[in-house]
């Protein structure tokens, strides 16, 4: 479904609700004033094709009947309009006629429609067809005939004399005034059968507009709008979501002229009872009620819960207090302290009344002239304290101003402001807030403190190892220089010389390692190439892995990996790595060496297989850690510690894998774009 | 021989030790065990070189360099157990000449003082400016024209690929070589194995012209970039 279609039918499924009930409301209210206007009978003689049936018509002729049959209009007007014909006569002699020759024989050109009285009894002729006049013999209402001869309707014995013709026209013609009968008032000269035809013929289209359209469209729209109910209901949340951002205050007020509309909409449907009309515009109530009180139910339907989250005092709320949270807490309180000075003023203005009032001695009793002045007074007094507390709070505002001052300068370690004075507020929490600095600052320096002491402990236990170092290196070499020695003794002096050597190493591996992990390993991080510098490596340990038997296979790439690190670091980390790999390979096996690079890290991984079989679960890195726990063999056990810690503090990661007897180191950096600076020859 | 070293350190082992060492090389020891001692002895004409340990009662090592140094323009090695870089570099600036951690090689004691001690007589002033034809790294001198490289004055015996690399180091002091280029140049042809070549030579380089070959002080391998010869 595409957006246009989706905000579309949405709305036209609302529109057709909206005139789908306008419509049914219009065609309900008029089809119920035109019955109650015009009947059943009116109606249905609305949609007569031939006027000659509809109960004007036989109303019309009833009249006229009467009127001929009376003497004085016999003597005195004449009818002069040829669409109804008639000829009275009395005795057999005419009284009176529009047309001399007219006879219940024959009917003229252009008439169907033939009324004959005898005196007693009325004929009438339509077409040529004798029409049932008096049915039953009882007249009941308007849809019959009303002549003489019903059995509860008798002839007047005037009436014996007399003979009357009538004859109506098919089709009524537009009746034109003779000029010479301009100035004869006492003539009639209109039939009205004209009028009469012409006005079934005119109520037609009001019906056919005002009721049947509207009925049939509006029955059609409302179906429509039940089928789209889903789009309807799209609808209105959507119109909820408008009416939602409307402030419940204005709903509220609007309230107001809702209740006189519908009170106008009830007062319309009872008028039509009462059958008391009114202009177009009050019946109009009813609708704008109807759809008024859609908008309401609509509303708390969907918006319930959130009422009272779009209200002009939520809104004022959240912007006093944005505005608020933008100052300092001091300001804030000052804020508040002149609201509650304001909050009072309706009381002090109160109070002025009451003193204008106290001037008007009309209004008052001697028992309320107390009270008033009671209340002038306990006005003065409160005025008085709300100042006080006013002043109050400024110096609490100044206060708290100060402490958070103070909590900034003891977060940016400066120097703390003056004491407040004693009876502030705020002291208690100024002091607690100066001891918890004094203690962070002590903490602080007896952390340093301790970082220092290790450092120089390390230093200090290096020192006092390194001196009787000295001499027993410089002793055992004396011994070696010495000539003349028996051959065993000459073995025992290697002996000494080699573990002299390595207890040297061994006391360099531990400082380092110390200084590294109390994070004082200086390390100077440039870019360099991780492929060249393995490969440097592995040239520089050339003659040991000749000297091992074991093979090195080396996987590196071409091109450079340039990573950012301590090359002099980075190089320890592989020869301990390497020289481990070495030390503790399968005699005959061989050692692997990869660089590789994935996404934006270089990993180097060394993997060889043990000679011996690995513990389970020991952290190679741990310091002193070795795979065999007999610790004869030369090493500091410090290797893989010294890796580590190395390729930690060049910004790379370490890690040691052991699968069976297959041991897996892998050095990782990350890629970097810087290159080194070319160095100038001089 | 006449020429009188001067050894200070509180550790009287240490002291005894070395002086055997340099009197077997033929040199006269004078021993002291404190700074103040160093500075009574260090009037001695004959002295021709001091080794100073640091850390010392009475006046510490490089108090004691300082004094000396207000007097006297001869080499001062210092010894010390503190293998700091940044203690070297504080013992240098002090005035001393080189810095030799503890726990030294007996060898190279001897080596570094014998290689001072060269410099020292044939060079004559530390501060003599050097003639123009020579590329003077601290103790060792190239002269390009003869295509001899000089340590502590003596000619170092080079194989000719060996001269090669270090005529194009020293006429390139302190820039680093990737090994590719040094194949390059000095071989003439295309780089095969060029980490493992060059590595090889380099090494016996080292033990030529280098004091202790394991902590080379000139021909420095530039892990991940190449080789140099440090300007000293």
């Amino acid at each position: 479904m595409d957006t246009k279609s989706r905000s579309i039918k949405p709305a036209l499924a609302f529109l057709a609700l909206f005139f789908g009930v306008n419509l049914l409301i219009l065609a309900l209210a008029a089809g119920y004033s035109a019955v109650h206007t015009l009947g059943w009978r009116g109606i249905s003689d609305a949609f007569q094709s031939d006027y000659q049936n509809t109960a004007d018509f036989r109303h019309a002729i009833s009249s006229w009947f009467y009127s001929f049959a009376d003497q004085d209009w016999q003597e005195q007007y004449q009818l002069s309009d040829k669409n109804l014909l008639y000829k009275v006569t009395r005795n057999g002699e005419t009284v009176c006629t529009n047309a001399d020759d007219l006879s219940s024989d024959a009917l003229p050109e252009g008439y169907n429609f033939l009324l004959y009285f005898d005196g007693k009894t009325v004929t009438i002729q339509k077409d040529g067809q004798e029409v049932d006049i008096y049915g039953d013999g009882y007249y009941r209402g308007e849809d019959q005939w009303n002549l003489p001869g019903y059995r509860n309707m008798p002839m007047p014995d005037s009436y014996a004399e007399l003979t009357i013709t009538m004859a109506a026209a098919k089709e009524p013609v537009s009746y034109t005034i003779m000029d010479s009968n301009i100035f004869t008032a006492d003539v009639v000269t209109d039939s009205g059968l004209y009028s009469t035809s012409d006005y079934a013929a005119r109520l037609r289209l009001p019906l056919v507009l005002l009721v049947l359209a509207p009925l049939v469209v509006g029955t059609v729209l409302l179906l429509w709008s039940i089928l789209w109910h889903k789009y309807k209901v799209r609808a209105d949340r959507a119109i909820a979501w408008f009416t939602g951002k409307l402030w419940l205050e204005v709903k509220v007020v609007l309230l107001i002229p809702f209740f006189l509309v519908c009170a106008a909409a009830l007062f319309c449907l009872v008028s039509l009872y009462i059958a008391r009309y009114y202009t177009i515009w009050f019946y109009l109530s009813v609708p704008v009620a109807l759809w008024w009180a859609y908008f309401y139910l609509n509303d708390l339907r969907y918006n319930f819960g959130r009422i009272t989250a779009y209200s002009l005092c939520a809104f004022l709320a959240r912007l006093y207090r944005g505005g608020e949270l933008s100052w300092s807490a001091g300001r804030r309180m000052m804020r508040r302290s002149a609201l509650q000075f304001l909050a009072a003023t309706p009381f002090i203005l109160g109070c002025i009344v009451v003193f204008l009032v106290l001037f008007r001695p009309s209004l008052y009793s001697s028992g309320l002239l107390l009270i008033l002045i009671l209340l002038a007074l306990a006005g003065l007094f409160l005025m008085a304290a709300q100042l006080w507390l006013m002043s109050q709070n400024r110096r609490t505002a100044a206060d708290v101003d100060a402490l958070l001052s103070r909590i900034q300068a003891a977060g940016t370690g400066e120097a703390s402001a003056a004491p407040l004075p004693q009876d502030s507020d705020l002291r208690a929490a100024v002091e607690g807030l100066d001891q918890m600095e004094a203690r962070l600052r002590s903490a602080l320096s007896e952390q340093m403190k301790s970082e220092k002491l290790k450092l120089e402990l390390i230093t200090n236990v290096s020192h006092d190892l390194k001196t009787p170092l000295t001499s027993m290196v410089s002793y055992t070499e004396l011994l070696r220089q010495e000539e003349g020695l028996p051959d065993h003794v000459r073995d025992y002096i290697l002996v000494l010389c080699q573990k002299t050597l390595r207890l040297q190493a061994m006391v360099q591996d531990v400082f380092d390692v110390s200084k590294a992990a109390t994070g004082n390993l200086p390390v100077t991080i440039r870019p360099l190439d991780f492929a060249k510098l393995l490969r440097q490596t592995l040239a520089d340990l050339d003659e040991d892995i000749q000297a091992s038997g074991l093979v090195l296979r080396a996987a590196l790439p071409d091109g450079p990996v340039w990573i950012m690190a301590d090359g002099d670091r980075l190089y320890r980390v592989f020869q301990n790595l390497i020289g481990n790999a070495l030390k503790y390979s399968l005699d005959g096996s061989r050692i692997y060496l990869t660089l590789s690079v994935e996404g934006d890290r270089a990993a180097a991984v060394l993997q060889n297989t043990s000679r011996d079989e690995l513990p389970y679960g020991v952290d190679f890195t741990e310091r002193f850690v070795r795979g065999d726990q007999s610790r004869t063999d030369g090493g500091s056990g410090l290797g893989l510690s010294i890796a580590r810690t190395f390729t930690e503090a060049c910004g790379g990661s370490f890690s040691i894998r052991t699968q069976a007897d297959l041991f897996t180191a892998s050095v990782t950096f990350p890629l970097t774009q810087t290159r080194p600076q070319p160095e100038v020859a001089p | 021989m006449n020429e009188a070293i001067l050894v200070v350190d509180d550790d009287a082992e240490i002291v005894r030790a070395i002086a055997i060492l340099l009197e077997k090389e033929g040199y006269r020891v004078l021993k002291a065990y404190n700074g103040l001692q160093a500075l009574e002895l260090a009037v001695d004409p004959s002295l021709r070189l001091i080794l100073m340990d640091v850390m010392m009662p009475k006046l510490d090592g490089l108090s004691a360099v300082l004094k000396i140094r207000e007097q006297r323009n001869l080499p001062i090695l210092i010894l010390s157990a503190k293998g700091e870089d940044t203690d070297k570099i504080l013992g240098l600036s002090m005035g001393a000449d080189d810095y030799i951690a503890k726990p030294f090689h007996p060898q190279e004691l001897v080596a570094r003082v014998r290689s001072h001690l060269r410099r020292y007589t044939q060079l004559g002033d530390v501060n003599a400016p050097s003639q123009k034809a020579e590329l003077v790294t601290g103790r060792l001198c190239y002269l390009p024209d003869q295509r001899t490289l000089l340590a502590d004055g003596a000619p170092v015996r080079l194989t000719a690929t060996e001269l090669k690399i270090v005529d194009l180091l020293m006429r390139n002091l302190g820039r680093v070589f990737p090994a590719e280029e040094i194949y390059r140049r000095v071989w003439n042809e295309e780089p095969y194995s060029a980490e493992n070549t060059v590595m090889v030579h380099i090494r016996r380089i080292r033990e030529k012209i280098e004091l202790n070959p394991k902590e080379p002080e000139y021909l420095k391998v530039v892990w991940g970039i190449g080789y140099k010869i440090e300007k000293h």
